[in-house]
């Protein structure tokens, strides 16, 4: 162990006096925060679009003969439509449009998002036992789906809303933001890409500058290299964590856990993803000669890392045909143990399939850099 | 210095052969070093001085032949060498963000030093090879002639038995050269230890108590300098090498 030891203290003292990586594994999971922050944070509103409502209240009187069987006055549902959409400002609303085709062009035009027509006797059509089927009408600029998506959404919650109220309970995630779905994800991805890169870049470059085989010729166990860079970048790992920690909650009012022992199990969690990522570098450095040669490394499994892991897109919505490289990469149980840990509250169970995926596949790649780490 | 020969083997080897690929790098060598001395493998570039080290440290495996350093078999027990060797690889193999210091006593404790003797070490080394201005110097910032004097305290810096040394002077001015195999001697003679230089500066194997001169993967001849000087009936090494290729094909 004296080796190892001596390998992280090394590893450390250099990292300290490299203020540009060292900057960088501190400031760029910042800018990670940040980036997520701003991208998923801002919800999108004020979408413009015009609303031609030609409804009114409707008088419904329906005789069997000269007897009244079915008598009601109902105010304009197409009314209550608009207020309600006013109000969830999702959407800025423009009533001064009378004809739809004209709002159309507008449309076509890119000076609106949407043409919403509610027709006449909208209510009566609705609300008669004789009333016609009849819709709302959409002309919907779809360019941006995450736009029209919203435009959807604020008309299918304004129809709802005037048509009677849905009462929701929370299981989990109660008041739960898009940012705070982010957060641990961006713990998972932030440890595990600097722990990757900055391994992978400092094997090669003392495998370049001969100190790796000098290293490789000393009297002690190879494995202690590996440790030493473990022991290392743990620290790393949790400074990492506590940085983007500390920072969440500080400017996006992030919160991780409610107890010490929840943040216990983001450590935990973090620093043995961080093991995952480092012991893939140490074994890939092996099959690369140069810098140039390990930075190719870095899309092949950083983009799947993004992609697949459920950072961004959930598991489900990636097709199965490539969903079982999700189940491989470890990252895909780390950002869900993170979750839930963050979201659900709950602790780090060491037993749990997603937790022992991560020490298997740490086993897996350590014994295999165990391997592949040699002089030549 | 002349040459005991009742001095022990410390490295034998015997018909060793590596090939990468097409190329013959090391042809059918025969060798013994003896305990204490200074042996010298002068060639050009390509001669196979290089991978002869490395088959002798057990970074490489040969094809064929056999290796015997201080008795231990090569490769089979290049693990028991380590904690009596010390090795200079042709690069300078420093860390660029320690000081010279910091990274003469990081392979000292590297190299199972006792902490005891880890600064003593360093400071005789950092004495004896005049870097006592750049102790605290980041090896990044030193000369190379400074960085392969760190890089050579380095490699000596656990008192080794048997020294590789691996073109320990390419690069250095005259002086330093000279400088360098001074110090060879010195503990040659106080240490009795022995020590492999290769070099592909001809006239430095003058300096050394016995020159193997290679080509091509092969020991053309092997001798005390006076003695190759005498048969070739030349005045210096670099002569001397090209009477003894003159007329053997490339």
């Amino acid at each position: 162990m004296r080796f190892a030891y001596l390998i992280a203290i090394r590893l450390w003292k250099q990292l300290s006096r490299d203020r540009r990586t060292l900057g960088l594994a501190t400031v760029a999971p910042l800018l990670f925060v940040v980036l997520f922050g701003v991208a998923f944070g801002g919800e999108i509103d004020h979408v413009p679009v015009i609303v031609i409502n030609q409804d009114s209240d409707a008088e419904i009187v329906i005789k069997f003969g000269i007897i009244t069987i079915f008598e009601e006055n109902v105010s304009a549902i197409g009314n209550s439509i608009v207020t309600a959409l006013d109000l969830s400002l999702k959407v800025d609303i423009n009533q001064d449009y009378t004809d739809f085709e004209t709002a159309k062009e507008e449309v076509v035009n890119k000076r609106y998002r949407c043409a919403i027509l509610i027709p006449e006797n909208f209510t009566y059509n609705m609300v008669s036992p004789l009333g016609d089927n009849i819709s709302i009408s959409l002309y919907l600029d779809n360019s941006d789906p995450q736009i029209a998506g919203v435009v959807l959404q604020a008309i299918s919650d304004a129809f709802q809303d005037s048509a009677g109220s849905i009462t929701v309970e929370y299981a989990y995630g109660d008041d739960l933001r898009t940012i705070d779905f982010f957060g641990p994800a961006i713990i998972a991805f932030g440890v595990f890409f600097f722990a990757f890169i900055l391994v992978i870049m400092n094997l090669i470059g003392e495998r370049k500058t001969g100190t790796l085989p000098l290293l490789l010729q000393c009297p002690f166990d190879k494995g202690q290299i590996i440790l030493g860079y473990l022991f290392a970048f743990s620290l790393l790992s949790a400074i990492q964590t506590t940085v983007i920690i500390l920072f969440s909650s500080l400017f996006f009012g992030i919160t991780f856990g409610t107890s010490l022992a929840h943040y216990i199990s983001i450590y935990i969690t973090a620093i043995v993803l961080g093991w995952t990522g480092l012991v893939l570098a140490i074994f890939l450095s092996s099959f690369a000669r140069s810098e140039f040669q390990a930075v190719q490394f870095i899309p092949t499994i950083i983009l799947p890392v993004i992609l697949l892991s459920g950072i961004i897109i959930p598991l489900d919505q990636i097709p199965e045909v490539i969903r079982w490289v999700a189940y491989l990469l470890p990252t895909t149980y780390g950002v869900s143990l993170l979750r839930a840990i963050s979201i659900e509250g709950v602790l780090l169970n060491i037993f749990s399939f997603e937790f022992l995926f991560q020490i298997f596949f740490f086993v897996v790649f350590l014994l295999g850099s165990r391997i592949s780490l040699r002089e030549t | 210095m002349p040459l005991n020969d009742k001095r022990p083997i410390d490295i034998e080897i015997k018909n060793l052969s590596k090939t990468f690929g097409d190329v013959q790098a090391v042809n059918q060598l025969d060798l013994t070093i003896n305990r204490g001395e200074i042996f010298c493998l002068v060639g050009p570039n390509a001669a196979g001085k290089t991978t002869t080290i490395r088959l002798m440290l057990g970074i490489l495996k040969p094809d064929s032949g056999l290796i015997s350093v201080r008795g231990y078999s090569i490769p089979k027990e290049k693990k028991k060498l380590r904690k009596i060797m010390g090795y200079l690889p042709q690069q300078r193999a420093l860390y660029d963000l320690l000081t010279t210091r910091e990274n003469i006593e990081f392979f000292a404790r590297a190299k199972g030093v006792s902490n005891k003797r880890v600064v003593k070490n360093t400071n005789q080394l950092i004495e004896k090879l005049s870097l006592e201005p750049h102790i605290d110097k980041l090896a990044y910032l030193l000369s190379g002639g400074t960085q392969q004097r760190t890089a050579l305290a380095a490699a000596m810096v656990n008192e080794p038995q048997i020294a590789f040394l691996d073109e320990p002077t390419v690069g250095l001015d005259p002086v330093l050269r000279r400088e360098f195999w001074e110090y060879f001697r010195e503990i040659a003679r106080e240490h009795g230890t022995t020590i492999l230089v290769t070099t592909h500066y001809l006239n430095e194997a003058e300096w050394a108590d016995r020159v193997g001169v290679m080509r091509n993967g092969r020991i053309m001849a092997i001798d005390t300098p006076e003695k190759l000087l005498e048969q070739t009936g030349q005045h210096n090494m670099e002569n001397m090498f090209f009477e003894l290729i003159k007329g053997v094909s490339a």
